[in-house]
């Protein structure tokens, strides 16, 4: 850097200069050329059509009101109402009207009364609106209330009674991840929202179905044109365009199982979902913690939301679409079929209970440190063999495993209809050197044989591939809307819709199938403690997720010993009946300890749908009475 | 300046040296028609008024405060001002993601703050930065690719939140920016072409209401209680005004509650309800000397950074109001971008105001 090229920083050569500031003077005249445009339209409107536009302004004693829309209810698969909406009374305060606001506030809570909470909103909110305008003092008065201030209505000028729908929630814990939130419509959603379509709307969907099918339940405003004196009074309703009220959304949720599954999952942190694996309905999808719609959407206090959001335990999460876990020993039957394509049929590994790569100090162990002597593919499965895994993973090699596995969707979203699905990661070689610039080390092959290492999956995914087996490789997008109802009564039923079938060979399909039925019939199987009385033939698999990394040595974990936080995690993958599969499940708790503690959860859920199918055949929609919205 | 002369012994009279007065004396004016606005838009309400008063007195604070940083300072930091606005970009995006739901607010407790406002000013800063730099002199083509970059990134981030006005905005400052810093004529050329013949391929990326908006503008009677409405009403306003408007606080469309946004985006149409062609006429003159002013500054300088930035800033200025009141007066779809300085709302006020201390300083900006 010479002083010369520094100098020449800013003296730039004289030509330039000029050329620079040449343009300045062009922008200059552009400027001047559109505000000639401007003044031109100004003159158009305020000089030429002025008396037009006279006409027009005496004669604008025409004002619009907007009439909001019923939003739709959303339903489980068999009618039960989940979300509707009741008719709230709101107390409100019009500035205008009122001489001493404080004399009037201090007078109304005489009569009923309004808390901290509602005053500060209250202040707020009239800070940012005009005098002429209601503003809310206190939502949801009670009938008793009600009368109270209807009784003293001239006492008090300024105060209003609005009358409003408000959005409540019945089933108000098992299923609110899925059925979702509202909030108020803030002045960003406005940019987003179809200003007529939502005239007089005050909530739009936030989370959960609320927010998918969105455009479905809020309907469209209507509006009763008003005519006013010259001072703006109304005089009489000149015409009214009734608004076009929502759609209702049956989901393809069976209501009573969601609520034994929640219940199965006692008061454990995971998640469960359950799918028909013939058409791809979800029947059951539980997050817990969870957390109580009603208390969380409108009409919540400000201080449980924001315990709702803070909390550690993240009750607001889906898990069930958004927790992603590593999917340990439940991916191997989805390992299986590669390994069945790659001719592992008829090969015995030895294990000792632990597996070296050459050049490797680190030994890879089994979960069971005495090891599994001679096994097959089949006993692989049944009794969880993680050496025959590494085995096979090594000699499969990453890029057979990535081909293999993301046939069954692991590493892509499902394409379910809620926002922010996780897509999980399943790894390759790319994926590595694209996210950490590394290449790919033949140890994380085999960790990724035992669904270890990178692999992480939501429960979504793993009860979405299961389902996959059970339908022998029919793969159908997990859908959560079973039909809607338009205002007219009008069905829509939502068809399955099938994006993919694999095909593996049928004796591949009963291989696996029979493996995983061994898991949970077989003498050994690592599911066994749960197929006493058991009136059906369920096939599952078991699997187990470290939190922690234990050294070489240590093979036991103490549980006495150790934090809950530490415990693995249990994870268990099943469908049943094998033979005609009705139902697919995954099912994850946090710190469960392990896929066998975890397993009865499913046993429990699997028992109650299949015993509900039995007793009545498949619920649909039409057969029972349709309870008109609103 | 004699105003300099008789101050110049305090320890503030750096920022006394470095006000424009004509500058200040418009902007004066236009707040103190603003309020007289406000007031009549607001139903004579007097807290309003105060606090809309208030937050002129922050933004003036804002403005001398940026008037007394040597533009040279300016400049070197110029880069880091950029990526924090980048970065705040991208966090409430995330946030916003995460919180479910768009989100282009970061709330500092105190106050909030919309990153896409410093934007404003930092883009045509950091083009301004990217032309002046030592390497730029020789690497002319890669410097514009550059620009290119710096341009388009914050302008994509920006439609992502999603707020399409603010993002054609600060796309549209930027541009300028680098069309002062000396892009070649020929490819002023090509990128205007290209952009003519992107409009009409956008139209399938448009949301059905975004259609609606643009069809309204040239059939607004179609569905007069409809989508047309707002453009109806505020013509309405603007036209009955007459000549010499209705009178101060007579505007029958105003005060009856008609005119949506009155004290916002459409407060240009009260003040043409109640002032008619002759007001109307003399306020979008006060707005041209300001923008002159701008220019003029902007033409008198001798330091490529400062010439740029006043420049852009006159621009970023002068688009608001032309798109402004185009969409008042019906020649415009309807897009939220305020009038500035006059609409009621801080954030836009602070922004105007900030941009005008950076022309302020500009003025005195002197090869460091």
């Amino acid at each position: 850097m010479s002083p010369r090229s520094k100098a020449n920083i800013f003296e730039v050569p004289i030509e330039q200069m000029r050329s620079l500031q040449f343009r300045v003077v062009i922008t200059a005249a552009v400027l001047v050329g559109l505000v000639l445009v401007l003044i031109g339209r100004l003159a158009y409107l305020q000089i030429v059509s002025h008396q037009d536009f006279v006409v027009l302004s005496t004669n604008n004693s025409v004002q619009v009101v907007p009439v909001p829309p019923i939003r739709g209810n959303i339903y489980d698969r068999k009618g039960n109402l989940l979300a509707g909406n009741e008719t709230a009374y709101r107390l409100a305060i019009t500035a205008k009207f009122v001489e001493d606001m404080d004399a009037l506030i201090q007078q109304i809570q005489e009569i009923v009364p309004i808390s901290d909470t509602d005053l500060a909103k209250f202040n707020s909110s009239s800070r940012y609106s005009s005098k002429h305008s209601a503003v809310i003092l206190k939502d949801y008065l009670s009938p008793e209330e009600m009368a109270k201030i209807a009784v003293d209505r001239h006492k008090l000028p300024g105060v209003s009674i609005v009358t409003d729908l408000h959005r409540v929630y019945l089933d108000s814990i098992h299923s609110s991840h899925v059925v979702g939130t509202l909030s108020q419509i803030d002045k960003q959603d406005q940019e987003q929202l179809d200003p007529v379509r939502y005239r007089g709307i005050r909530y739009v969907g936030k989370s959960g179905i609320e927010q998918a099918s969105e455009n479905m339940l809020v309907g469209s405003s209507g509006h009763d044109q008003i005519e006013t004196n010259a001072h703006g009074r109304k005089i009489r309703v000149l015409s009214h365009v009734a608004p076009t009220a929502g759609h209702d959304v049956y989901l393809t949720i069976d209501g009573d199982l969601q609520k034994v599954a929640y219940e199965a999952l006692e008061d454990e942190v995971g998640a469960l979902v359950a799918i028909e694996p013939s058409s791809g309905r979800i029947l059951a999808m539980v997050s817990k913690p969870s957390f109580n719609a009603n208390q969380f959407g409108i009409g919540g206090e400000q201080e449980k939301r924001s315990d709702l959001l803070t909390s550690e335990s993240k009750p607001l999460l889906n898990r069930s679409i958004q927790g992603q876990y590593p999917p340990g020993s439940t991916i191997k039957p989805f390992l299986a079929f590669a390994a069945l394509e790659a001719g592992f049929e008829s090969r015995e590994i030895y294990c000792p209970g632990w597996y070296q790569l050459p050049n490797y100090s680190r030994k890879f162990r089994c979960w069971k440190a005495q090891g599994h002597g001679r096994v097959t593919l089949f006993d692989a499965i049944a009794e969880s063999c993680d050496v025959y895994f590494y085995v096979l993973a090594r000699e499969l090699g990453i890029d057979e495993m990535y081909f293999q596995l993301s046939k069954f969707g692991f590493g892509a979203t499902t394409g379910v209809e809620l926002l922010y699905e996780s897509p999980g990661i399943l790894p390759s070689k790319e994926w590595k050197q694209w996210t950490k610039q590394e290449p790919w080390y033949e140890g994380e092959t085999l960790i990724t044989g035992i669904g270890q290492g990178a692999t992480v999956v939501s429960m979504l995914q793993l009860a979405h591939a299961t389902a996959m087996v059970a339908s022998r490789g029919k793969k159908y997008r997990p859908q959560l809307i079973y039909k809607t109802v338009n205002g007219a009564g009008e069905i829509t039923i939502r068809e399955p819709e099938l994006i993919d079938e694999i095909d593996f060979s049928k004796r591949i399909f009963d291989y696996v199938t029979d493996a995983m039925q061994e898991v949970v019939h077989g003498e050994r199987g690592t599911a066994r403690k749960i197929n006493t009385d058991i009136s059906y033939r369920m096939a599952g698999k078991t699997g187990t997720v470290q939190v922690i990394s234990r050294s070489q040595d240590e093979t036991e974990l103490d549980l006495e010993k150790t934090p809950k936080k530490h415990h693995p995690h249990g994870i268990f993958t099943a469908f049943a009946p094998t033979d005609d599969p009705k139902i697919a499940l995954a099912v994850i708790v946090e710190n469960g300890v392990s896929g066998s503690k975890v397993a009865p959860i499913a046993r429990t859920v699997i028992d109650h749908y299949l015993q509900l199918n039995m007793e009545s055949t498949q619920p649909e929609g039409d057969t029972f009475a349709f309870v008109p919205n609103g | 300046m004699h105003l300099s002369q008789t101050v110049n012994m305090g320890r503030l009279s750096g920022v006394f040296v470095r006000i424009d007065l004509p500058l200040c004396l418009i902007t004066l004016l236009l707040c103190l028609v603003g309020l007289a606005v406000q007031f009549s838009a607001e139903g004579e309400d007097l807290d309003q008024l105060v606090r809309q008063a208030v937050r002129f007195g922050i933004a003036v604070i804002v403005m001398l405060v940026l008037a007394a940083i040597p533009t040279e300072t300016l400049r070197r930091y110029s880069p880091s001002i950029y990526f924090l606005g980048l970065a705040l970009l991208i966090l409430v995006l995330v946030t916003g993601f995460v919180g479910r739901g768009a989100q282009r607010w970061l709330d500092l407790g105190i106050f909030r703050f919309q990153p896409s406002e410093l934007l404003k000013l930092a883009l045509p800063m950091m083009v301004a930065w990217v032309l002046t730099h030592r390497l730029s002199g020789t690497n002319r083509g890669i410097a514009f690719l550059i620009c290119g970059a710096v341009v388009l990134i914050p302008g994509y981030l920006v439609y992502l939140q999603p707020d399409l006005g603010t993002a054609i905005l600060i796309m549209a400052v930027g541009g300028f920016a680098v069309f002062l810093g000396g892009l070649a004529w020929r490819w002023v050329g090509i990128l205007s072409a290209l952009l003519i013949a992107i409009i009409p391929l956008s139209w399938p990326l448009l949301q059905d209401y975004q259609k609606n908006r643009v069809l309204t503008l040239f059939d607004p009677w179609n569905d007069p209680l409809g989508s047309g409405y707002h453009s109806i009403q505020s013509m309405i306003a603007i036209g009955s005004g007459g000549l010499s408007g209705k009178g101060w606080l007579q505007g029958s469309q105003s005060q009856l509650d008609f005119l949506p946004e009155r004290s916002t985006d459409f407060v240009f149409s009260v003040f043409a309800e109640e002032f008619g062609f002759m007001g109307s006429v003399l306020l979008i003159l006060i707005y041209s000397l300001l923008i002159i002013r701008c220019l003029t500054i902007s033409f008198q300088c001798d330091y490529d950074f400062a010439r740029i930035v006043a420049g852009s800033i006159a621009i970023m200025i002068f688009f608001q109001l032309f798109v402004n009141v185009g969409m008042v007066s019906g020649i415009l779809p309807v897009v939220g971008l305020p009038l500035p300085i006059i609409s009621y709302g801080g954030t836009s006020m602070v922004t105007v105001l900030a941009g005008l201390g950076l022309v302020m300083g500009a003025k005195h900006a002197r090869r460091a």
